[in-house]
């Protein structure tokens, strides 16, 4: 018997073939007297085997295996207690977290706003905010506010209490020193010296 | 043999497919669902464990280990996909293949002689025959000729015939459980058979000879 009958036996007698390796090997088996016998003795043994009996496990191993079903039983209970309280757990720390950033990020935002405009202040009136109070207070009183090249007023921003109401007095007393035009026609010089040739900024 | 609470277990379930009922366990977490899976099945996972093993003692802890695995899996690995009885039978065979890898490695020949019974290693092992014969009681006790002679075959040639006839499983499939070529599984099937038939005319002529 070559090695591809011997696979072929088992196939043909298990029903393992495609239906045209099937065709084929009934063809074999008509030509090859040895074949048959042999597939038709693997057949009779394979018959047999149809009938095995089985074994009944011991009465006390099924019941083992119950007790154990049992016992999942309630520790899936207990488990899916945890499970609930973890979850809540979970959601409550979650819920607080979200929250406390929302909170947080208020309080953050309007500091790092103060700091901004803090040191917008102190970059745009020349000196660091690390300095002491009464040091920049006495700055303050000197504050002068100035014009740029295109006629913007600038003054101190970003100031609470005493150092507003001083740079509120000293934007009061800017107005002051601006006099209204009585005769727009007497400056023409003025006027025709104006040249349009870009932003100075 | 039915479980002792077979009694309890209402008719619908006996009518119900495997697959349903795996379903009911699980999503409902149904034991009379389990339960009536394990009627109908019990017996030929523990006649393929107790063919490979061929002692009772073991063949019932692996029993024992297998469903255990089998219903912590259930919550949990086990995917509902193909049939439940080719799972569990993949659980069986592992567990079973496990202890009998286990067994071969057991042997350590280490400090091999006894200064006080002054006797060596290979004089300390226990008879084979007298377990041999002892097992074979116990199997004639228990089971028929024909699984005796399953039993005697060798080990990969009685898993093929086992996880074949008893469970019908495709080649494929046993040859995937195997770990082995289809045709590799096929052939120890062939083999199989031819050794069967020598054991039935063996058996058949100390019958003739004794008459």
């Amino acid at each position: 018997m070559n090695d591809k009958n011997i696979i072929r036996s088992a196939a043909y007698l298990y029903d393992e073939m495609d239906p045209s390796e099937k065709l084929e090997f009934e063809r074999d088996l008509k030509d090859d007297e040895n074949l048959l016998i042999e597939v038709e003795t693997l057949r009779k043994v394979s018959n047999k085997l149809h009938n095995m009996d089985t074994i009944q496990p011991p009465d006390e191993v099924v019941d083992a295996v119950l007790r154990s079903l049992e016992v999942r039983k309630s520790a899936a209970g207990s488990r899916r207690s945890k499970r609930v309280i973890y979850y809540s757990a979970a959601a409550i720390l979650l819920l607080g977290l979200t929250y406390g950033f929302i909170f947080t990020g208020d309080v953050d935002s309007e500091l790092s706003n103060d700091s901004e405009s803090a040191s917008i202040g102190s970059f745009q009136n020349g000196f660091p905010a690390s300095m002491g109070n009464a040091t920049r207070a006495s700055e303050i009183d000197k504050l002068m506010p100035w014009a740029d090249h295109n006629d913007v007023l600038h003054f101190q921003e970003g100031l609470y209490g005493s150092e507003a109401s001083s740079v509120d007095s000293i934007f009061r007393q800017s107005f002051q020193k601006l006099t209204p035009i009585t005769n727009p026609s007497q400056s023409p010089t003025a006027r025709q010296n104006l040249h349009l040739t870009g932003s100075n900024r | 043999m039915r479980l002792i609470n077979s009694d309890h277990i209402p008719r619908s379930y006996e009518q119900m497919a495997d697959k349903d009922l795996v379903h009911l366990f699980r999503r409902k977490d149904d034991q009379l669902a389990f339960r009536e899976l394990m009627n109908r099945h019990q017996a030929k996972i523990y006649s393929y464990i107790f063919s490979m093993i061929q002692n009772r003692e073991t063949a019932n802890d692996i029993f024992q280990e297998t469903f255990t695995k089998v219903i912590t899996k259930m919550d949990d690995t086990y995917n509902e996909q193909g049939k439940w009885i080719a799972w569990v039978m993949r659980i069986a065979h592992n567990a079973t293949i496990d202890h009998i890898r286990k067994q071969k490695r057991f042997v350590d020949v280490k400090g091999s002689y006894d200064k006080e019974s002054k006797t060596d290693f290979y004089e300390r092992l226990p008879d084979e025959d007298s377990i041999g014969q002892q097992e074979k009681l116990e199997l004639d006790e228990s089971t028929s000729s024909l699984l005796k002679h399953i039993s005697n075959l060798p080990e990969e040639q009685r898993t093929v015939v086992m996880l074949r006839h008893y469970y019908e499983m495709p080649f494929k499939e046993i040859a995937e459980l195997t770990d082995v070529s289809i045709n590799t599984a096929l052939g120890r099937m062939r083999y199989a058979l031819i050794n069967l038939r020598k054991m039935f005319d063996e058996e058949h002529e100390k019958e003739s000879n004794s008459v």
